[in-house]
């Protein structure tokens, strides 16, 4: 495996190191000053995106009374997205305690419950939104009105990394379907578009016109950038403003490096048969998201901050409304495998403790059964988890009532849960602000707070 | 493969006949004609055999040659609507409401306070005796220049004039017809040049993407479904239209506020209301906050595009800087509380004889609607009994039913996608159905074609609207009714905002929304002066790169103060002085001096006092469009349904298994469709055009004053490696070569000329013919000159 610098040294041949490592921020978004935290925990996060709502009460937060209850009618209201909700329904899913932490996780995920000493679990966190779009917008952005930056975009706003030969915003998602909401989910908002997050599919070419088209060689780009090179530098002097152009030179000689640099990322063929089959990659059914958590590992290790990985889209999803069980089955099946793997492969090569790992989906689920075997939609009391990266292990913050719908104590809103993000990677979330719709807005609008208890 | 196509290769076969001895050519040629121009254009569609599998071949020919059809049959009508509205209009047929509501004369003005606020000034033009100054806007500059011991920058060569002018009036590079004809550099013959391009069809097509960005525009609805809204494009259309024949600015915007209440006999007025439907929409389950997040929209949006101020702030609690209370918003809210959106008939009147038909026709879409909802039932796991139970009307007493539909509740949820040509009534509706049925088809029968559709705003009534704190349905405070903003008009009397009534005193019925919309533009009382500081600072600001005022969505208290305020102030009396005459503003700018600078270096200038010309980057839209120019495929046809360009596969994110076109077409056939400018492209809020997204067009998302000029490496790797670039290379490389006989050197001149829009210089020629020497054709080089700094930074 070659490092960054190799690659980029043998990608660059006879180019010369002048972008290798800088690359261009545009002129209109000056790097925030002053918002960097004297410690940054997570070096990069990895957010593990199971879209359509899953059920934290049958997977990690485990309600006694849903059992004694079972079949009752919910003593008081509840609000769910469908009109008829049905009566209590208890877990399908058989549940034990792991760890040291003794925590529990049900049998649906037995690999991921190897892990839990690793583990903060969020139990009692709130999205408030009861459809899928608007309560995705609120988990990556805080908002539920479209239009606000995502939390990826605040994070590379806040870091201001000058290294970018690789994007430094990288969202995957299920070969089977984009989430609804599609590139509205990780967008920018008002930051600038440098922000927004990159597609990142699988394949030798996963960046969109990454692949040169046939009848173009690599020769004869190399010789057009000099050429584009000299045209350019000959009309410097026509301009009133030479930084933007020098600026966009530079990304001619940074994306003729990405040629290379990104099939190379995404050339898996280093890794070794034991690597692969600790990713689930042997395995049909987890193949393909344990590639794209190998991948998140291997995009860690070149340090780009901020991955998003999509578990299910349209279809194929975490949304049961009916038939909870094979639903849930299916899909925990597809990615215990790959997460543990990812988990310990992190772990192993030392790098757990500079990534934030995240867990969780858009909302949980509901105590009450739908459909016979399903269950509506909970966001306001749901299961996240988070490991590594400068939380604490084998540790749970917050909790549900006794029917898991609404909070106790611990309550964390999505506003929290990005306040404590940007904190763990060294941002000040008050001071990285950005001008807009007449304010300086912030990534939380001083509507969340740290959550300092999950601290390691 | 089109026409121009044909020729080129066939010229190009000719030209290999007959002259094999350019080495460098014939290169490039038999490159060209082994595989590149081929595998180029296969690499624009990404064709793959799976695809080509699913379904054959000739099919989807068929359909999408069927579908263009439909598209131009639509567009036809569409048009002939516009002319006769016009002529209608001409004719004085159509009366259209006064520009100016004369009432509330002579009550107090606001003198002072926060500046934008005011009223209106007519300031003083500064004297001036600079050789180059050209008219007040001059004088202006100028003052404030020679306070900083600066002086206006010589004009800018003709050459570089001509280009800044179709760049900044068109969105477009000159075409290859227009360059002899274009004026010697006399400041006169520039006027008469700019009249000319003002004129041009390619003004309103490219000044409506400002406004349509500030409107949030798109062709979707986002959200779950993301369904296509195929007559939103009647709105985007407006917009183009008034801005090519000069529609006075305050009824530009009043229109967009209430068209169908000011003028309801004008189809564009009503068209003109997309701009309140333009917003993303969750047709899924609507929730109610989702209903306020919708009128918040609306309200911010308005108060962002028109006004320039932040109302939105005031959504959860008062405005932190600008005197606008939470009730305050809340009423504002209310003055569109009563909104719904839909496809309407933009002929109202032509629409009438089709209301009951209509309503006959959801009749029967309910009565499909309940068979779908009883097949749903009937497919259930229960008793007969059971099912009986759960066909009963709902009623929420009743247990039984409650209890099934807890086990079954989705079953009952049906909408348009479970109906088919298959669909039945249920057994008890058959008699009705039937008859309605019959009905239809006897009416329709008698009926013209119905009259085209646009996605509208309907709804006039006056509907209280509660405060609701920190935003929140479950802090609900005291029910408020319509009224205006006093802290930013220009009578600061705060009841006479209040007397919402007063602003629309002849309407027979409460309109709310034409009061606002007179109010918002009325200069006695109303927000006029703040309006016209507003539209003028928008004209300056696309002009130069940069606003009079830098925040253009915001002359509130926390917004920009602007660099010259006389100037500011002048140039919106200028506007409100000649009836709100928009394309005058233009005109003064484009004649000015200041707008004539040449571009120096950076050290001598100050760009804060507009000294010198500041390079502009080209949008997405203006490179695509002038590119299309330059390869002689573009397609000038205007107005109707959107067009989907051809994208690569990789960059459609839920595509129809069955039926991979239906998101976005990969198939490319050379078609006049896909050669159309941008600004037709189809905005699909949850899959944009990744070239649009890439280099900066907003995503229909939020009101967007002003693109960010972003630099990204993905932004080159697009330029580089897009099939479709490449193929334009070719081509305009191939027209180059067929304009200078086929010799290599002047076709190297030729593109230096057609691409940059200047002559070569020696030097460069060399450069390029090594370049060449190296085995590189010349679309290759075309290329590089798409890429140049050159040519995306225009002086």
């Amino acid at each position: 495996m070659f490092t960054r610098r190799e690659l980029l040294s043998r990608a660059g041949g006879g180019m010369g190191m002048l972008a290798l490592s800088s690359l261009l921020r545009s002129e209109t978004a000056a790097s925030p000053v002053g918002v960097h935290l004297p410690s940054r925990k997570a070096k990069s996060v990895i957010w593990l995106f199971m879209n359509g709502g899953p059920s934290g009460i049958d997977l990690f937060d485990p309600k006694p009374l849903l059992t004694q209850m079972d079949g009752q009618p919910f003593p008081g209201k509840i609000r769910t997205l469908f009109p008829y909700p049905g009566n209590i329904m208890k877990s399908p899913f058989e549940f034990k305690q792991h760890g040291e932490s003794g925590q529990p996780v049900s049998n649906v995920f037995p690999r991921l419950a190897k892990h839990v000493d690793d583990i903060t679990f969020l139990n009692a966190c709130v999205s408030n939104e009861q459809n899928h779009v608007p309560a995705c917008y609120v988990v990556n952005t805080g908002q539920q009105q479209v239009g606000s930056p995502n939390l990826g975009s605040w994070a590379t706003y806040g870091l201001a990394n000058e290294n970018r030969d690789l994007p430094e915003y990288v969202v995957m998602y299920d070969r089977r379907s984009a989430p609804e909401g599609g590139a509205n989910l990780w967008s920018s908002g008002f930051l600038p578009a440098e922000y927004q997050g990159t597609l990142f599919r699988s394949g030798k070419h996963p960046i969109l016109h990454l692949k040169r088209p046939q009848g173009l060689s690599a020769s004869t780009q190399r010789d057009q950038l000099k050429l584009l090179e000299w045209f350019n530098r000959r009309s410097v002097d026509r301009y009133s403003d030479g930084s933007q152009l020098e600026a966009r030179m530079k990304s001619f000689e940074t994306a003729y490096q990405m040629q290379s640099s990104v099939p190379a990322l995404a050339d898996m063929s280093g890794e070794t048969a034991a690597t692969l089959d600790l990713y689930g990659m042997n395995d049909p059914e987890c193949e393909y998201f344990g590639a794209q958590c190998l991948m998140a590992r291997r995009m860690v290790e070149r340090e780009v901050p901020f991955i998003q990985i999509y578990h299910g889209g349209y279809e194929n999803n975490w949304d049961q409304h009916g038939d909870l069980v094979n639903g849930h089955t299916k899909n925990c099946y597809e990615t215990d495998q790959p997460i543990a793997g990812l988990l310990t492969d992190l772990k192993q090569r030392g790098l757990l403790d500079s990534t934030l790992v995240i867990w969780g989906g858009e909302f949980g689920r509901a105590p009450l059964s739908q459909d016979k075997d399903g269950r509506d939609h909970n966001p306001y009391g749901f299961t996240m988890w988070m490991a590594g990266g400068g939380v604490k292990r084998g540790f749970r913050y917050g909790e549900t009532d006794e029917f898991g719908y609404l909070p106790i104590h611990g309550a964390v809103s999505m506003p929290d849960l990005h306040a404590t993000v940007l904190h763990l990677m060294g941002i000040d979330e008050e001071r990285l602000t950005y001008q807009f719709g007449g304010r300086d807005q912030t990534a939380t609008n001083g509507l969340g707070s740290v959550v300092h208890e999950i601290m390691a | 493969m089109n026409l121009p196509q044909f020729k080129t290769i066939r010229r190009l076969i000719i030209f290999f006949g007959i002259c094999a001895i350019c080495v460098v050519v014939s290169h490039w040629l038999l490159a060209l004609q082994a595989s590149e121009f081929q595998s180029n254009l296969a690499s624009v569609v990404d064709l793959k055999r799976e695809a080509l599998a699913q379904r054959p071949y000739l099919e989807r020919l068929e359909e999408v040659a069927h579908r263009d059809q439909e598209v131009l049959v639509e567009t036809e009508r569409w048009v002939g609507l516009i002319d006769t509205t016009e002529q209608r209009m001409l004719q004085g047929e159509i009366a259209i409401a006064p520009t100016d509501v004369p009432f509330q004369q002579g009550i107090p003005e606001r003198v002072d306070g926060h500046w934008a606020f005011r009223s209106l000034v007519r300031t003083t033009v500064p004297a001036c005796n600079h050789p180059f100054a050209r008219n007040p806007i001059d004088h202006f500059i100028e003052a404030k220049l020679q306070e900083h011991g600066k002086t206006l920058a010589p004009p800018a060569e003709p050459g570089q004039l001509i280009r800044r002018l179709h760049l900044g009036v068109t969105g477009m590079i000159p075409k290859a017809e227009e360059i002899p004809g274009t004026p010697d550099g006399s400041p006169e013959a520039l006027d008469r040049w700019v009249d000319r391009l003002l004129g041009s069809n390619r003004f309103g097509e490219h000044w409506a993407q400002y406004w349509l960005d500030l409107a949030r525009y798109a062709d979707s609805n986002g959200y779950e479904e993301d369904e296509l809204r195929s007559h939103a494009y009647v709105y985007r259309d407006f917009v183009i239209w008034a801005l090519n024949h000069n529609l006075p600015w305050d009824q530009f915007m009043r229109w967009q506020i209430a068209g169908d209440e000011l003028d309801d006999k004008n189809p564009l007025a009503v068209a003109a209301t997309g701009f309140l439907t333009a917003a993303p929409y969750n047709s899924f389950l609507p929730q109610e906050s989702e209903r306020f997040d919708e009128l918040d929209d609306i309200v911010s949006t308005v108060g962002k595009a028109m006004l320039g101020v932040s109302v939105g702030c005031a959504r959860c609690h008062d405005h932190p800087y600008d005197d606008i209370g939470i009730d305050d918003y809340y009423s504002l809210v209310s003055v569109f509380r009563s909104t719904q959106r839909g496809d309407g008939y933009l002929d109202q009147v032509a629409g009438e004889a089709f209301h009951e038909v209509d309503r006959w026709k959801e009749e029967v879409r309910q009565i499909l609607l309940d068979g779908a909802r009883d097949e749903n039932i009937e497919e259930l796991e229960l008793s007969d009994k059971e099912k009986a139970v759960l066909r009963l009307p709902l009623d929420p007493n009743n247990q039984e039913q409650l209890r099934l539909l807890s086990m079954c509740d989705r079953c009952l949820m049906v909408d348009d996608s479970y109906l088919d040509e298959d669909s039945e009534p249920v057994d008890r509706d058959r008699e009705r159905y039937d008859f309605l049925v019959e009905q239809i088809d006897a009416a329709m029968a008698r009926l013209p074609i119905p009259p085209l559709r646009g996605l509208v705003i309907k709804g006039s009534a006056v509907e209280p609207t509660p405060v609701l704190w920190g935003g929140s349905l479950s802090q609900q405070g005291d029910q408020v009714t319509p009224r205006f903003l006093s802290s930013i008009a220009i009578a600061e009397d705060p009841a006479v905002h209040h007397d919402w009534q007063a602003w629309d005193a002849g309407a027979d019925a409460a309109r709310p929304r034409a009061a606002f919309a007179n109010w918002m533009t009325d200069l006695n009382a109303g927000a006029g002066s703040l309006a016209a500081r507003v539209a003028v600072n928008r004209v300056w600001l696309h002009y130069f790169g940069k606003g009079i005022v830098d925040t253009p969505s915001n002359f509130g208290r926390e917004g920009s103060a602007p660099s010259h305020p006389e100037l500011l102030e002048w140039l919106a009396g200028e506007l409100v002085d000649s009836g709100w005459n928009i394309r005058h503003i233009h005109r003064l700018i484009l004649g000015s001096a200041t707008y004539r600078q040449a571009s120096q270096g950076a050290q001598e200038l100050d760009r804060s006092l507009f000294h010198g010309w500041w390079q502009q980057r080209l949008t997405a839209e203006m490179f695509r469009d002038s590119m299309l120019q330059l390869s002689g495929n573009f397609n000038d046809r205007m107005y109707g349904p959107a067009f989907q360009p051809p994208i690569p596969r990789a960059a459609i994110l839920n595509r129809d298994k069955n039926d991979p076109d239906e998101t976005w077409p990969t198939l490319v056939i050379d078609r006049p469709e896909i050669w159309r400018r941008s600004i037709y492209i189809l905005r699909k809020r949850t899959n944009p055009l990744p070239f649009l997204q890439m280099f900066d067009a907003p995503g229909g998302l939020i009101s967007c004053p002003q693109r960010r000029d972003t630099t990204v490496p993905n932004q080159s790797l697009a330029l580089w490696n897009d099939g479709f670039i490449r193929v334009q290379s070719h081509q305009i490389a191939a027209h180059a070569l067929a304009d200078s006989n086929y010799q290599v050197p002047g076709a190297i001149r030729r593109l230096f000329l057609r691409v940059l829009g200047r002559d070569a210089e020696e030097q460069e020629v060399l450069r390029v013919e090594e370049f060449l020497d190296q085995g590189h054709g010349l679309g290759d080089f075309a290329q590089v000159l798409l890429l140049s700094n050159e040519f995306w930074y225009f002086n």
